[in-house]
């Protein structure tokens, strides 16, 4: 903030520069690692004897675990992915597991790591010309806005909001979220990671595995409880609200004015994935068509009742009614044969 | 012996306010490894192993930085499945005045450890979780009244708290 309380860039949102796809440069930054020390060690034979049937490996573990390797962790972010951080904020790869992220959220999560200092360090970068004012803002966005906002609502609506189902959800979850066996690329590259990192990054659990479970309309329950599962940085507090409120839409939209719904289109914009994908995005309808194509649109077409009032969904309901009564038909066929298959995709 | 201090596996900060009021000198810091916390869901094995790890370094710092510690590593066939079991048996050799500890961050935890006061016997203060820039009351009351709750709105009114 400037000294008469107001941002500093006279703007209090960057958002529309962290929208670029990435594209291999600049190069993503080698992870800040920490090899396992002798406790560390201990700990992850313990886990793997008496938790072997838990959710992904523990192979190439290299968190911190000390408040100093934190701290370490938070400056090799500063030096060597924040400056970039802004700008591919939403970029996702194909073979990159953590592009420009910080990688910081299990150590905010668990006190290794203090938000307020966290973000003294980021917007000093910024003072001090090492960063540019986009990634600042958006890192700081996250911690000072997001993240205290996903707490306050879940403390103001829990016991209840667990239980928010407002599109009327019913089914499970499919079981290619626990192996990530499916021929969806960007899927399965996502719940990959998950199961080797316990992380992926904001957009791969917002707009590929949560988006998926949006369009397919799964049980916000089951859907939650993996998030809650997979991810190092996972508590209910954030998780829930994150997931139930922000991916599912399931509270009626304290997360978000509109459900975070996309087609392929948005995944071929971000990413690499789509070339290497059995699927061909460019298709809505037949046999190799990309699922979130026709998902989409059966998503948008089953909840019109849902959203007749958003004023930021009108433009789509237009865009759907626009089209030939056959077209909609064989998407919404497609989009039927894709949900009765799902564990097959 | 004056008080036990819980502290959880997601609270693992020298400033935490459950520490804040106590006493080194006197107080015995509580740290448990449970069946119950790592079983509630299908946690990621590097999640379990972080979180572990993370503790026992801290208990660690702790104890390197005067504080008496009493931490239980997990094993299967430990008969005290729960943090509430654990504590209970402590309170039960020790005989402490109270159990203090910070807010923790699942409802589900927290409204069980609201109810320990009754099976303990002793007064559990529950102290606010200063880890945050926002209280949960002063949420509650910027939320009050307002037809809509958006992020936007709260992020500027974080901003300009001073400093940030």
């Amino acid at each position: 903030m400037t000294p008469d309380g107001k941002p500093e860039g006279e703007q209090w949102n960057f958002d529309a520069s962290n929208r670029k796809k990435w594209s291999g440069k600049p190069p993503a930054p080698a992870p800040f690692r920490v090899e396992p020390d002798a406790v560390t060690r201990d700990v992850l034979q313990l886990v793997d004897d008496h938790f072997a049937d838990h959710f992904g490996s523990n192979d190439d573990f290299h968190f911190a675990v000390t408040h100093e390797q934190a701290q370490q962790a938070l400056e090799h972010f500063i030096d060597f992915a924040l400056p970039c951080f802004g700008d591919y904020q939403d970029a996702m790869s194909d073979h990159e597991d953590w592009l420009f992220h910080s990688i910081l959220s299990p150590y905010l999560n668990t006190g290794l790591l203090d938000p307020v200092t966290t973000c003294e360090a980021v917007v000093q970068a910024w003072y001090s010309g090492r960063a540019p004012l986009n990634a600042v803002e958006g890192f700081v966005r996250q911690i000072i806005g997001w993240r205290e906002f996903v707490r306050g609502i879940y403390w103001l609506l829990m016991p209840g909001y667990a239980q928010e189902n407002r599109l009327g959800n019913t089914r499970a979850l499919p079981w290619f979220y626990w192996t990530g066996d499916t021929k969806m690329r960007c899927l399965h590259k996502a719940i990959d990671a998950s199961a080797r990192n316990a992380y992926a990054h904001h957009i791969q659990r917002l707009m590929v595995t949560g988006n998926f479970a949006l369009l397919t309309g799964i049980e916000p329950a089951d859907i939650c409880d993996w998030y809650l599962a997979v991810y190092i940085d996972a508590f209910d507090w954030v998780e829930l609200p994150n997931t139930l409120g922000m991916v599912m839409h399931a509270d009626g939209g304290y997360l978000g004015s509109k459900p975070y719904a996309a087609s392929g289109k948005y995944i071929q914009r971000m990413s690499d994935h789509c070339q290497n994908c059995h699927y061909r995005v460019q298709d809505a309808t037949g046999e190799r068509a990309c699922p979130f194509n026709a998902l989409y649109w059966h998503f948008i077409d089953r909840h019109r009742d849902d959203f007749a009032n958003n004023p930021r969904m009108t433009m789509m309901y237009r865009n759907w009614d626009k089209q030939p009564e056959q077209r909609r038909q064989a998407i919404i066929s497609r989009g039927e044969w894709l949900l009765e298959h799902i564990e097959e995709l | 012996m004056a008080n036990l201090i819980l502290i959880l596996g997601d609270q693992l900060s020298p400033q935490l306010s459950a520490l804040a009021k106590a006493d080194k000198h006197q107080d015995q810091v509580v740290m448990a490894e449970v069946y119950d916390e790592a079983s509630y869901t299908n946690h990621h094995k590097k999640k379990l192993a972080f979180i572990f790890s993370a503790m026992r370094h801290f208990a660690r710092e702790l104890e390197q930085d005067g504080w008496r510690v009493h931490y239980q590593t997990y094993h299967p066939d430990n008969p005290d499945k729960s943090l509430e079991a654990v504590v209970a048996r402590l309170t039960n050799e020790l005989k402490p005045d109270a159990l203090m500890t910070t807010e923790c961050g699942e409802w589900r935890l927290h409204s069980q450890i609201c109810q320990w006061h009754e099976s303990l016997g002793i007064p559990v203060e529950i102290h606010p979780d200063t880890r945050f820039v926002c209280h949960k009351e002063e949420f509650a009351t910027w939320a009050k009244g307002r037809k809509q709750l958006r992020m936007e709105f709260f992020y500027r009114e974080m901003r300009k708290k001073p400093g940030y």
